[in-house]
């Protein structure tokens, strides 16, 4: 059975099924949104039974499309691809169980909340850069739609501003992939020939030009300081479950292309700039913390420290593409990456449902007009607790071995970037401690006297995925011998 | 059972038991803590005697893809000694919490939280490398910070948790640094006996060190630990004297080969420091429990001195008695505390009469600590003024610390008997406790007249609370005869007492016991200690306030240059582009009224592209943004048709270029 496709193609007909429902459709949109998410995360989980741990790129699903350019209809999985896939499908899950707009969910927030599943399962399971560009460009155009329809106060403002800079980001990304297909002999879409036979060998203008135009594509994706400024924004509109999928998935779409088309197509211009890159990495760390420290509302929080958080994946990816690296470190750091961009993905998008839910109870996400909410809501205040801990890096939560990999592995190629970089750690512990002080260890105000701690909806979305995280932190090898970057990364690395 | 089975049950049971905890039934709580806290003792008393049979062993696995980075725990002399010494102070202390927080409503999650915090602190002193060290290291940290505040009665108590947790995880930058130094220069992070050469074993030395000055709260790392005496009285007894500040301690005793050398040495001036302005700081608080966290300070910065001039038996040595009498101190003072709802000593005077079996204990810690012969630490302590007979200005602040901790614990033992014109002096609270809760800045009014955590006033005190603080100073008692199996354990040879040493401890009691009794040098001492500590918690603060200052800065930056740039960007290219095409339609009527047919279809042309593409897309973007709230889906439906068609116009356009130069 053709589980690859199941999983993007499911998703895509619901979209359109659901978009046929009548007037009044009541519940069914959104019970067959979950349903079509729900059976996409267990195609996706098939494939990971099926899965031959270091086997590398494998499964693949091929369908001729456009024969005289080679481009094709073309799925496979590799530790990267399925990880992220498994991840974002659980994302997904949990974002349309809690929904968008009004309850239950419409039919259109239904068909684009699966139309932007299938747009991002179909980026990350794309072998053929055709559908990865497409893919990519999809994912735009519903979000924008989610934000825009049924974000906050201000979306008229934040919605055409993250479309038109992602946007402008995915043009040099086509251009990119134009000029590989071009470069390529016989020219191909094909991504698995791309990576397994890299067209330049060496950082040539050409190659230079390529990469560049890749990696400020991927740069405003990830985001990378300076190319963030449509982030905070975009976050602070968006619906919670907007928020979810922009942080949790989307985000990933930048750090994936790095890691697949920059470092694995183009390692060697990559290797002439990677301490460049790494340094743009340790800027994000550095700033993204600095400036999370200074927020007030949790919303604006959590999306800078997201910046924080990708920093490490880029420092990683680059430290992976430095010169004279050894296999064994590279895959450590690739592992970490991989790892780093699971665990956020997991995290954070914890963190912004913990955002959505107080805004939604109190009306507020200012940190310091919260007050007490530990006393109030305890079950929720436990769960942000441990939520801010794992964001912070605590061991024994997810993000801490992802961390520890990237560190270790930089640290071999650039002690200094690394060194500085662990900076961060402190930064974001400060930032959290802070605002778990001030909001909700702090004596409760009168007016917060009436608030409800998590319903069963609330915990229904949060509680796995901070099972999740307590999971992955405890025995990371749950994902990491699913990446095992090393069976994969190597095949056209110098 | 196999050493290794021991090893995973000494952390695995007591987490079992605060999970128990959690889930039992409220009137079952004591029993459970109780029965949980017992049967701790059983592996470290199993280990313990495995490693005094000379067992070594090691249990462990594969964490992380890599070869290199296992986790696991190991069986050796100074693990087994820590295990004990963890196991054995913890079960007492949860015994007494079980008293404590009889009547709190979240008794079971504070007695949950005490013995998950024993299971962190057994994984940190029986971990087989440095990433199990590193792991279990962050979550004591952490587990800290969440019992410090746990007693959220006191508006401070969340200031002191959270200034704890910064500064130790401040300092535990060190760690990483030095884990991910070692990784470097080794590939492996199993503890070694050799620092590597050049920069990267420095940087491995002084990351260790930084890291043991945070958790141990040496000068200028200290001020957190007063802060944190907010938190309830059985954590204080727990983390503050026997557990989480010696994992510092244990730090640089496990690593004693490694950081042989400068490191070592560095350690014991840090140390010897430590423990005079600890002293000096001590003498000058007024709330019991502060006193005790500066003789805490005082007494682990003599545990440095020992381990850079003794070795890790020395230290260890100290390190067990120090947390028998410190731990017997903190219970009796939770005692006190129940009986007046205070632990300020103004509040306390006189309580001996009405608690004095509590008092006896408390006189009982206090002498041994104060190095009263025959008590524990009197020769724990001489080991250490013994091994800094090598160094004449360490045995002089060793020494001067002796005095110190004389007059600081004579000091509110003769206020607690009510015994002589003893003033409390300094400010009512401690300066550095008002400092914190005005930086709590929580809105809440600090309570006025009170000391350490504010249990309510409960008059009876449960009769478990005082035998524990008896059973404790009774092990204080016993422990000095420690010294020589304590070396045996760790293979070192035992501890030497000297003449020198001997004369010298006694010296400096009597100098402290003399000071005391001169209220003007008193006073002066005191007005000294209230300065440094003022002054070092100043500099912390200062730190914090600078990143965070730093952060505003950044922040507003980012406000105003880099998210506004790009819209004032876009809205200088929407202007750009209405005078281009006024200017262009200008253009055209002079084309067509000058060149003719050729010249106006060329111009048309351009034109096509011009609003087709470029202008168009500018325009777009400056509607988008300039224009406020217009009809909400169908406008900005019609706009993303534009931007969609512009985008793949742009993009046709350039591939055509790069197509035309691939092929050329």
């Amino acid at each position: 059975m053709p589980l690859l496709t199941l999983a993007v193609v499911l998703p895509l007909l619901a979209a359109a099924l659901v978009a046929l429902l009548g007037d009044r459709p009541g519940r069914a949109p959104q019970a067959m949104a979950l349903g079509a998410s729900v059976l996409s995360l267990l195609a996706l989980a098939a494939t990971w039974v099926r899965f031959d741990s270091g086997a590398g790129m494998q499964l693949l699903e091929e369908a001729t499309w456009i024969p005289s350019l080679d481009i094709a209809w073309r799925l496979g999985v590799d530790g990267m691809s399925l990880s992220l896939s498994v991840m974002s499908a659980v994302l997904f899950v949990a974002a349309i169980a809690y929904g968008v707009g009004p309850r239950p969910l419409g039919r259109g927030a239904a068909a684009l909340l699966l139309l932007l599943e299938a747009a991002c399962l179909a980026f990350f399971l794309a072998q053929d850069f055709f559908l990865f560009y497409v893919a990519f460009d999809v994912t735009l155009v519903a979000m924008y739609f989610l934000i825009a329809l049924w974000g906050e106060e201000n979306r008229r403002y934040a919605a055409p501003k993250f479309f038109l800079y992602t946007l402008v980001g995915s043009l040099p990304v086509l251009l990119g992939i134009i000029a590989l297909f071009l470069q390529s002999e016989p020219n191909t879409f094909d991504m698995t020939r791309l990576v397994a036979d890299p067209v330049f060998r060496d950082a040539g203008t050409g190659a230079s030009l390529i990469f560049l135009a890749f990696f400020v594509g991927f740069a405003v994706k990830t985001p990378i300081v300076p190319f963030h400024t449509w982030l905070p924004a975009a976050h602070v509109e968006a619906p919670t479950a907007g928020s979810v999928l922009l942080a949790g998935v989307m985000l990933k779409l930048g750090t994936y292309g790095l890691v697949r088309v920059n470092l694995q197509m183009l390692g060697a211009p990559f290797a002439k700039y990677a301490l460049a890159v790494a340094i743009l990495g340790l800027v994000s760390v550095l700033y993204g913390a600095l400036v999370a420290l200074a927020q007030r509302d949790l919303k604006r929080l959590i999306a800078y420290t997201s910046i924080n958080h990708m920093g490490y994946v880029v420092i990683g990816v680059a430290a992976a593409a430095a010169g004279g690296i050894s296999a064994e470190a590279r895959a450590l750091a690739i592992d970490g990456a991989v790892l780093q961009m699971i665990a956020h993905g997991i995290v954070t998008s914890a963190l912004f449902f913990i955002a959505g839910f107080i805004a939604h109870r109190a009306g507020t996400r200012d940190l310091h007009e919260l007050s007490g909410l530990m006393r109030r809501m305890p079950v929720y205040g436990g769960l942000t607790a441990l939520a801010f801990f794992a964001s912070l890096g605590l061991p024994g939560l997810a993000q801490f071995p992802a961390e520890l990999q990237i560190f270790l592995a930089a640290f071999d190629v650039w002690p200094a970037v690394a060194a500085l970089a662990a900076l961060g750690l402190v930064i974001t512990a400060g930032l959290f401690l802070l605002a778990l002080q001030r909001a909700f260890l702090s004596e409760p105000a009168e007016r917060w006297a009436g608030l409800r701690d998590l319903g069963r909806l609330e915990l229904g979305v949060l509680v796995p995925l901070i099972v999740l995280t307590v999971a992955l932190g405890i025995y990371p090898r749950l994902a990491l011998d699913l990446i095992d970057a090393g069976s994969w990364l190597g095949v056209g690395l110098p | 059972m196999s050493p290794a089975a021991w090893l995973w049950l000494a952390v695995a049971l007591p987490l079992v038991g605060g999970l128990g905890v959690r889930l039992a039934p409220r009137r079952l709580m004591a029993p459970v803590a109780a029965g949980a806290a017992a049967i701790t003792l059983l592996p470290a008393s199993a280990l313990v005697a495995l490693a005094a049979r000379g067992e070594t062993a090691a249990s462990g696995g594969r964490w992380l893809g890599s070869a290199g980075l296992e986790v696991g725990l190991r069986l050796d002399g100074l693990s087994a000694a820590m295990a004990g010494i963890v196991a054995l102070t913890g079960a007492v202390v949860v015994v007494y919490a079980t008293g404590y927080f009889e009547e709190h409503p979240r008794g079971r999650s504070a007695l949950a939280g005490l013995l998950a915090f024993v299971a962190a602190m057994q994984a940190l002193v029986l971990a087989d490398g440095f990433l199990m060290l590193l792991i279990a290291w962050e979550i004591v940290g952490a587990l800290s910070a969440r019992l410090i505040a746990f007693g959220r009665e006191r508006p401070d108590a969340p200031a002191g948790a959270v200034r704890a947790f910064l500064t130790t995880r401040a300092a535990d930058t060190g760690l990483y640094l030095a884990v991910f130094a070692l990784w470097a220069a080794t590939g492996s992070l199993a503890f070694t006996a050799d620092r590597p050469d050049g920069a990267l074993g420095a940087l491995v030395a002084s990351g260790l060190l930084l890291a043991a000055i945070g958790k141990s709260a040496q000068v200028p790392l200290q001020s957190w630990l007063a802060g944190a005496m907010a938190g309830p009285t059985p954590v204080s007894a727990l983390l503050h004297s026997a557990t989480m500040v010696a994992a510092g301690v244990y730090l640089l005793a496990r690593n004693e080969a490694l950081l042989a050398g400068w490191p070592l040495e560095l350690a014991g001036w840090i140390g010897a420091s430590t423990a005079v302005l600890g002293a000096l700081i001590a003498l000058g608080e007024r709330d019991l429990k502060r006193v005790l966290a500066g003789s805490t300070s005082s007494q682990l910065g003599l545990m440095l001195v020992g381990v850079a001039a003794g070795g890790p038996a020395v230290a260890v040595f100290h390190l067990a008695a120090h947390a028998a009498g410190k731990a017997t101190m903190f219970l009796a003072a939770g005692a006190f505390q129940h009986a007046r709802g205070s632990t300020d000593l103004e509040d306390l005077r006189g309580v001996a009469r009405a608690q004095p079996a509590a008092f006896a204990a408390f006189a009982l810690g206090a002498a041994s600590i104060a190095a009263v012969p025959p008590l524990a630490a009197f020769w724990s302590k001489d080991a250490i003024v013994a091994a800094a007979e090598t160094n004449p200005a360490w045995l002089v602040l060793v020494l001067l610390a002796g005095a110190g901790s004389a007059a600081y614990l004579l000091r509110p033992a003769l206020v607690l008997a009510d015994r002589g014109a003893i003033t409390v002096g300094g400010s009512r609270a401690g300066a550095g406790a008002e400092r914190g809760a005005r930086q709590a800045g929580a809105g809440a009014e600090r309570r006025e007249g009170q000391g350490a955590d504010a249990a309510p006033v409960q008059r009876r005190v449960p009769p478990v609370m005082v035998g524990a603080a008896a059973v404790l100073a009774g092990a204080g008692v016993l422990l000095g005869a420690l010294g020589a199996p304590l070396a045996g354990l760790l293979g070192a040879p035992a501890p030497e007492t000297t003449l020198v040493s001997v004369a010298g401890s006694l010296l400096a009691l009597v100098a402290g016991a003399v000071v005391v009794r001169r209220p003007r040098a008193l006073a002066a001492l005191g007005h000294a200690g209230t300065a440094v500590g003022a002054g070092l918690l100043r500099g912390a603060d200062a730190a914090g306030g600078a990143v965070r200052l730093g952060a505003r800065g950044v922040a507003a930056v980012d406000e105003r240059v880099a998210v506004r740039l790009p819209d004032a960007l876009a809205r200088g290219a929407a202007a750009l582009s209405r005078g281009v095409d006024r200017a262009d339609r200008g253009g055209l009527d002079a084309a067509v009224d000058g060149v003719g047919r050729g010249g106006l279809l060329a111009a048309s042309a351009s034109d096509r592209v011009e609003r087709g593409g470029i202008d168009a897309a500018v325009d777009g973007l400056a509607r988008a943004v300039g224009r406020g709230g217009r009809g909400a889906s169908a406008a900005q439906t019609g706009k993303l048709h534009e931007y969609l068609r512009d985008a793949v116009l742009g993009a046709a356009a350039i591939a055509l270029l790069i197509a035309l130069t691939a092929i050329t």
